[in-house]
């Protein structure tokens, strides 16, 4: 019939769907980097003695970790897993226990050598080291050896370490459900035999049971992970069947609902097709979708694995209590998955037909969703209605978590598992949805009496007439490009998204020195005075002493007056007071550039920790600006660029024109309107940068002079730092008020009469 | 074959939309004259049960069309009031869509649509987008799809609505020349679509039938209830208040106001031999200012 023309096979339609495959693809691979391709990245164990620092921000001084693709990691750590994969799994952990020690000792030595020169500490620890593992030392001198090999292996080994020992542990995992069972038992509470407790515990321990003879093999079930944490795919299906829904409903948007309706086959026939193309649509929207992920899947993380093994050999499958292949699971899932999302598009075609308008079938249909998504993200596990939470739309939309936990709710005092009773319900589910879609189609007359809905929609939109009554023109126009263009959904886009931007960039300090200077800058913070010169030649003159011990107590080792392991705390001691002494000295330095400064420019010096406002105002924060701006700008062409267009498509010039104020009237309101727009856009997220400032900013610092901050320093205007940021905010709104001015102006030639 | 309305009731709360309405259709073309709100499109909206009667029946030959169901829906052709169709869609392809909805088999459908596509000079159009058609060709095409599957009972909402006079000839003279052995109901508000090719017509008010007959035989009841009347501009407003006034003309530099309605002033003239429909709808469908 041709409505599968009309509808899944129409030109637009593919395009859509090979648009979403793609746009899924890009998704699907960012999302497993951003994982890291599910290896663990974090450094060696480290045994040497660090200089930890803690800034104002508590911004540790982090380990500089060498820089390697992860497509290079991830084929690291499949040469180990074919090395070891065979071998058995307490064998393969014992292993891989020793290489990581190895590993951990390599890593320190390879930090040893780099930093031998920069202290006598350092040095110290080297020479200890050479002594304790001289291959390794000989290595590490000859370049066999670099930090960054070190490092490739020990992520490959301990990502599968990791791996492994989950692995060896399930046989635990399950013997302490079992334990836990008999534990549980001993108290009187959880011994009432009609309560929930019990029959929970006795449930759980009955399902695992029957994975005791489960084999476990470790295998490269990495990109089988990735593909079932990613949700992305759920999401597009899901539009894919809405967009499969909305070709439905066009017969009413077009005014065609009478005409097919009176049709012979418009009725039980055309409700046959369309849950047909629904269900085709499920199938091959799930295939490609899930099938894209696999291929790409299998590309990132050099193979899908060995899909005879086990499922629970997959760790995050663990929980899933039923002994059966990896293969088999999968099949299992790709059925399960097409059949949710089946029945979601039966309950969307049936909320969105329910009402005869389109437009009040879209608006309830979404409200009953973010309902059900409400419900289902934020009502807590132990809440009393909890079964709300479980027994839910996102249920089917979001089917990986069915199998990655295991979790039995209390249905009238029965412990009734999630994942059983949802495959359960599926296929009922789907026969009443499918009979509900084929009824409506079949008994909804098109021109019957208006619904509640519709009439409640008539009485919202009386009193909002009523409250708008008073609106002026360009009131109005804001109205007009909000919601008849629906600018709001824009608006709203970007609100969610502005407020969701985190302004500041954490700035980790570039070395131990600059940490130190940050420190001391908050410390001595304040107006410079020859108070702050005191105590800086206090503190410098307390590292000086410390340094002088250092030295002395180098002599005396060399002497043998004193052990090695205190010569080294001394030494240890000394090579952090040669750093602090030279931040001291950085410190200093900028203490004096403020005072000469101040005295040529006429401001008061003020010592102050610039990180704050490098991290939203800085360099480093010069992406999250630029990001902040192509936002606003773009959200700013597609709510006011539209107008022109809008208004040529609603056939509304010609009126335009001839109204009372002509021309020069309707631009004048546009004009007004597009302001209030950009000037909403920019409080929101210019707003949104300054609170993020306001919050890690000294509140005590507000009054000083900006010329105290370096970036600032030749700033010709003499004001205070919070009278700086009204200038250059509003600046900033200046500029995109003009900008939003001109666009709206570009749609000029429309208005002039011809 | 007989299309047969008994006691037809369509309420909306209080309000009645179509009130114990019985007629009996055969075939020939029946206009439905009535302003706006009058029960045309209510009454076309039962027959094509896209809304659920209050009470009465619907019978095509004797039997209950919603029995029917399919049955009826395949001798059905409806044209309806929204002028509906899908923009992106070419001519060609919406007319396949819809009649695969009817049920013609392809072949039959493209022998049907060819040539309703040549009888109404749109086979030069059949493969452009419909929303690239002017709007007296979107009407004929919206025709056209009524009349496929060879209907015995055509529907026909305000087939000219929205057209200028040559297209709403040309929409006439096309329903004239189809509507042999059909029922066709044709409802509108513009007395010129229906005055010269309707067998017979039903005036509607407030969901009612006010009368049905014949042209001629409309035009003979209303025979001695129009009358000419010459006078000032001024007394024109007191004239629309005590009679409905049809056309105001001038003439040899006096006012002449068309008069309708029962005791019309004695000085008027009578207009026996210039009746039109206008007069009709007047008389019966127009209340007195």
């Amino acid at each position: 019939m041709m409505e599968w023309k009309r509808t899944i096979f129409s030109g637009r339609f593919i395009c859509l769907v090979l648009c979403i495959i793609l746009l899924n693809g890009i998704c699907f691979v960012k999302a497993q980097f951003d994982r890291s391709l599910g290896l663990d990245l974090t450094a060696p164990e480290s045994q040497l003695s660090h200089s930890v620092v803690v800034t104002a921000e508590g911004i540790f001084q982090p380990e500089e970790l060498p820089q390697i693709p992860l497509n290079e990691l991830n084929k690291e750590y499949l040469t180990v897993l074919h090395e070891l994969k065979s071998l058995p799994l307490q064998e393969i952990c014992s292993t891989l226990s020793e290489r990581m020690e190895r590993l951990s000792g390599l890593w320190d030595g390879c930090a040893l050598y780099t930093r031998q020169g920069e202290s006598d500490f350092d040095k110290a620890q080297w020479e200890d080291f050479t002594k304790q593992q001289p291959e390794a030392a000989e290595n590490i001198i000859e370049g066999a050896i670099t930090q960054e090999d070190v490092y490739r292996e020990y992520v490959a080994v301990h990502t599968l370490f990791s791996r492994s020992e989950a692995l060896k542990n399930f046989p635990e995992y399950l013997r302490a459900i079992e334990k836990n069972k008999d534990y549980m038992l001993t108290f009187s509470i959880f011994r009432d035999e009609n309560s929930f407790s019990l029959r929970n515990i006795l449930k759980t321990a009955d399902e695992f049971q029957c994975l005791e003879n489960v084999a476990l093999s470790i295998e490269n079930t990495a990109a089988i992970e990735g593909i079932l944490l990613y949700s992305g795919s759920d999401l597009f299906l899901i539009l894919l069947l809405m967009a499969a829904v909305l070709c439905f409903l066009a017969d009413r948007q077009r005014g065609l609902w009478e005409l097919i309706y009176s049709l012979r086959r418009g009725r039980s026939t055309l409700a046959l097709h369309r849950l047909g193309i629904l269900l085709l649509l499920s199938a091959t929207g799930t295939l490609l979708l899930y099938g894209s992920n696999a291929v790409l899947g299998t590309i990132l993380y050099g193979g899908i694995g060995n899909l005879h093994i086990s499922v629970q050999s997959i760790p995050i499958l663990q929980e899933y209590p039923v002994p059966i292949s990896t293969g088999g699971f999968l099949i299992q899932y790709t059925v399960f998955r097409i059949g949710s999302a089946f029945l979601l598009g039966l309950i969307l075609w049936l909320l969105l037909g329910a009402l005869s308008d389109a437009r009040y079938g879209v608006i309830i249909g979404i409200a009953f969703l973010l309902v059900e998504y409400g419900l289902y993200r934020f009502l807590p596990e132990q809440s009393a209605y909890n079964i709300l939470k479980y027994f839910n739309l996102c249920t089917y939309f979001y089917i990986a978590p069915l199998y990655t936990h295991y979790l039995n709710v209390d249905i009238l005092g029965f412990p009734v598992g999630i994942r059983r009773v949802s495959e359960l319900a599926a296929l009922p589910l789907i026969l009443l949805m499918s009979s509900g879609c084929i009824v409506q189609q079949c008994f909804r007359r098109p021109a019957q009496g208006k619904p509640w809905a519709e009439k409640f929609a008539r009485r919202i939109g009386s009193c909002l007439d009523q409250c708008l009554k008073c609106l002026p023109l360009w009131g109005r126009e804001v109205y007009k490009i909000l919601f008849s263009q629906r600018g709001i959904i824009i608006l709203l886009l970007f609100v969610y998204v502005a407020l969701g931007m985190a302004h500041n960039v954490p700035l980790q300090a570039g070395s131990e020195q600059e940490a130190y200077e940050r420190q001391y800058l908050v410390q001595l913070q304040g107006e410079i005075t020859s108070k702050t010169f005191s105590e800086m030649d206090r503190l410098q003159e307390e590292q000086k002493r410390i340094i002088e011990t250092a030295e002395q107590g180098k002599e005396a080792y060399a002497n043998g007056e004193i052990s090695r392991g205190e010569y080294m705390s001394i030494s240890f001691e000394g090579n952090i007071a040669q750093v602090k002494l030279a931040a001291l000295g950085e410190v200093e330095n900028r203490a004096e550039t403020l005072k000469e400064q101040s005295e040529m420019q006429g401001f008061t010096p003020v010592l102050l920790d610039e990180t704050p406002y490098q991290s939203v105002y800085g360099e480093p924060a010069k992406i999250v600006r630029l990001k902040s701006l192509f936002l606003i700008l773009g959200a700013l062409l597609l709510l006011l660029g539209a107008n022109s267009a809008y208004e040529r498509k609603s056939k509304m010039i010609s009126l335009l024109r001839s109204a009372k104020g002509g021309q020069k009237g309707v631009l004048r309101a546009k004009v007004l309107a597009s302001v209030s727009i950009t000037l909403l856009l920019w409080a929101v997220m210019y707003g949104k940068e300054f609170w993020d400032f306001y919050r890690i900013f000294p509140e005590e610092l507000w009054n000083i002079a900006p010329q105290n901050l370096s970036v600032l320093a030749y700033f010709p205007i003499s004001c205070t730092l919070i009278q700086f940021f009204m200038m250059y905010y509003f600046a900033g709104g200046l500029c995109l008020v003009t900008a939003s001015v001109l666009l709206i102006l570009s749609g000029i030639y429309l208005y002039s009469r011809k | 074959m007989e299309l047969k309305l008994r006691n037809l009731t369509k309420q909306y709360g209080s309000f009645t939309a179509l009130n114990q309405l019985n007629v009996t259709f055969t075939p020939g073309i029946y206009g439905i004259l009535g302003a706006n709100g009058a029960g045309k499109s209510t009454m076309m909206n039962l027959i094509s049960d896209n809304l659920k009667r209050s009470t009465g029946e619907i019978l095509w030959n004797d039997q209950e069309i919603l029995s029917l169901g399919k049955k009826f829906r395949k001798v059905l052709g409806f044209m309806p009031q929204q002028q509906g169709y899908y923009d992106r869609m070419t001519v060609d392809f919406f007319l396949r869509y819809l009649s695969q909805l009817k049920g013609i088999p392809p072949k039959q459908a493209d022998r049907e649509i060819r040539f309703l596509l040549q009888k109404t000079n749109l086979s030069d159009v059949c493969h452009k987008q419909m929303a690239s058609l002017s709007g007296g060709m979107k009407q004929r095409v919206l025709l056209i799809q009524a009349l496929l599957g060879d209907p015995k009972v055509v529907l026909l909402d305000e087939p000219t609505a929205g057209l200028d006079p040559k297209e709403r000839i040309r929409i006439r003279n096309l329903i004239s020349e189809f509507s042999q052995g059909r029922i066709v109901l044709l409802a509108t508000h513009i007395v010129s679509d229906i005055e010269f090719i309707s067998d017979k017509i039903l005036l509607m008010k407030n969901g009612e039938l006010v009368r049905m007959g014949s042209t001629e035989e409309l035009l003979m009841s209303v025979a001695d209830k129009v009358r000419e009347l010459p006078c000032d501009p001024g007394q024109l407003p007191e004239l629309e208040n005590r009679y409905k006034v049809g056309n105001v003309s001038r003439r040899q530099g006096q006012t002449v106001a068309r008069l309708v309605g029962d005791n019309l002033p004695p000085e008027s003239k009578t207009l026996a031999d210039r009746l039109t429909l206008e007069d009709v709808y007047l008389y019966y469908l127009e209340e007195a200012q």
